[in-house]
């Protein structure tokens, strides 16, 4: 009974405006998409709405979607181009540097926060332009292929590599104490 | 993770942005004579690993998204839909049948109802009316696509269609036991599963004496 539709069948009939089989395809990349933006924007909070707000983009642009890339790198696409646009959005509230001590809501995280190993990292990526954090965050953190890396950000397999070397050698130059 | 003191280039002339890609990618030193007798170069890998350790490390961290992510967007999503004129939104809509699971939206959560769930409360309803002998579990209607059990489910958001291929005793009024099959597998999907049966389709196969 039980049959496993891939993306490319459930992309079909959600562009048949079948919202169910949508819905299933947000299920499927909620968690990729939610971490792209969590590396990106480093808070739960803005990592939320971007992540929303790719899905909500994704569900009206459906029908301009040819698959003539994976829908996962159209997905990325969004999501990236969402983070970008939180990212060049000033945030008075917050420590521009890191996005993430002052956030004044409370995040499941904030009680680990000064256990969090992982801060001085975090913190350096928060450092990177974002040009460099993008394809930083989607090699190193989602694992994708230089020419996926390359489709998702409209540059040149070579052109990610220049500024993935230049974001991983800010990384660790950028390192805090 | 520490600073890193090295400039661009270490002091053997070696560039630092080649021992980060080497170790990020886990790839061969390109000069592994070099690298072996360069104390520059040992130490900067010394320092560079444990790094590189962390940033591996924090990509397999496990990341988990907000429980209000997908409710959220499916809301936004029917809010917009709604929008759209009622004729663009037949009531059943004939999709390939995709989708394991109906949809329930409720104030405090999702409710999510496989088909073989459902499958099974129309199966066991439809064997349980007087005058069905069997569900023809072998044939295969093309129109119907696989059918497995001799049902085939058929779900939108909470609205439930299914398509059965019924074995009728030999001697009961066709009509009559079709329509009392539909009754009882429409009031029981409601009654089980809160699920609406807006369509019953039923083909008869076969029939058969005692």
């Amino acid at each position: 009974m039980v049959l496993v539709a891939d993306d490319v069948h459930l992309v079909r009939a959600a562009q048949a405006s079948d919202a169910v089989a949508f819905e299933e395809l947000v299920r499927r990349h909620e968690l990729r998409i939610y971490r792209l933006a969590l590396r990106m924007l480093g808070n739960e909070s803005d990592a939320q709405d971007a992540a929303q707000e790719t899905f909500l983009q994704a569900w009206r642009a459906l029908a301009s979607f040819r698959a003539e890339s994976a829908f996962s790198t159209w997905l990325y696409r969004i999501a990236t181009n969402c983070c970008l646009a939180t990212l060049s959005r000033p945030r008075p509230d917050t420590d521009p540097l890191s996005g993430r001590e002052m956030d004044p809501r409370p995040g499941p995280d904030s009680i680990t926060v000064e256990r969090d190993r992982f801060r001085s990292l975090k913190v350096a990526i928060g450092r990177l332009t974002p040009e460099q954090r993008a394809p930083l965050v989607l090699r190193e953190f989602e694992g994708l292929a230089y020419e996926e890396i390359g489709e998702v950000l409209g540059l040149s397999a070579g052109a990610v590599k220049g500024r993935l070397h230049r974001a991983r050698l800010e990384l660790v130059k950028g390192a805090v104490p | 993770m520490k600073p890193f003191q090295e400039g661009e280039h270490l002091p053997c002339g070696v560039e630092l942005v080649g021992l980060v890609n080497q170790v990020a990618e886990d790839l061969r030193p390109p000069d592994p004579e070099h690298q072996s007798s360069c104390e520059h170069c040992r130490r900067a890998l010394a320092e560079l690993e444990p790094m590189w350790g962390q940033v591996r490390e924090l990509a397999r961290q496990e990341v988990i998204p907000p429980s209000a992510l997908v409710a959220t967007v499916i809301q936004a999503i029917r809010a917009e839909r709604t929008r759209v004129s009622p004729e663009e939104l037949p009531l059943r809509e004939i999709v390939p049948r995709l989708v394991e699971h109906a949809l329930l939206l409720g104030e405090r959560g999702s409710l999510r109802i496989a088909d073989s769930v459902i499958a099974q409360v129309i199966v066991r309803e439809a064997l349980a009316t007087p005058g069905v002998v069997a569900l023809d579990a072998g044939a295969a209607s093309p129109r119907f696509g696989k059918s497995s059990h001799g049902v085939t489910v058929s779900m939108h958001e909470s609205r439930v269609s299914a398509q059965l291929l019924l074995v009728v005793e030999i001697g009961w009024p066709i009509p009559g036991v079709v329509r009392d099959v539909r009754e009882r597998v429409g009031q029981a999907v409601r009654t089980i599963t809160g699920l609406d049966a807006v369509a019953i389709d039923v083909t008869v196969t076969d029939v058969r004496g005692e």
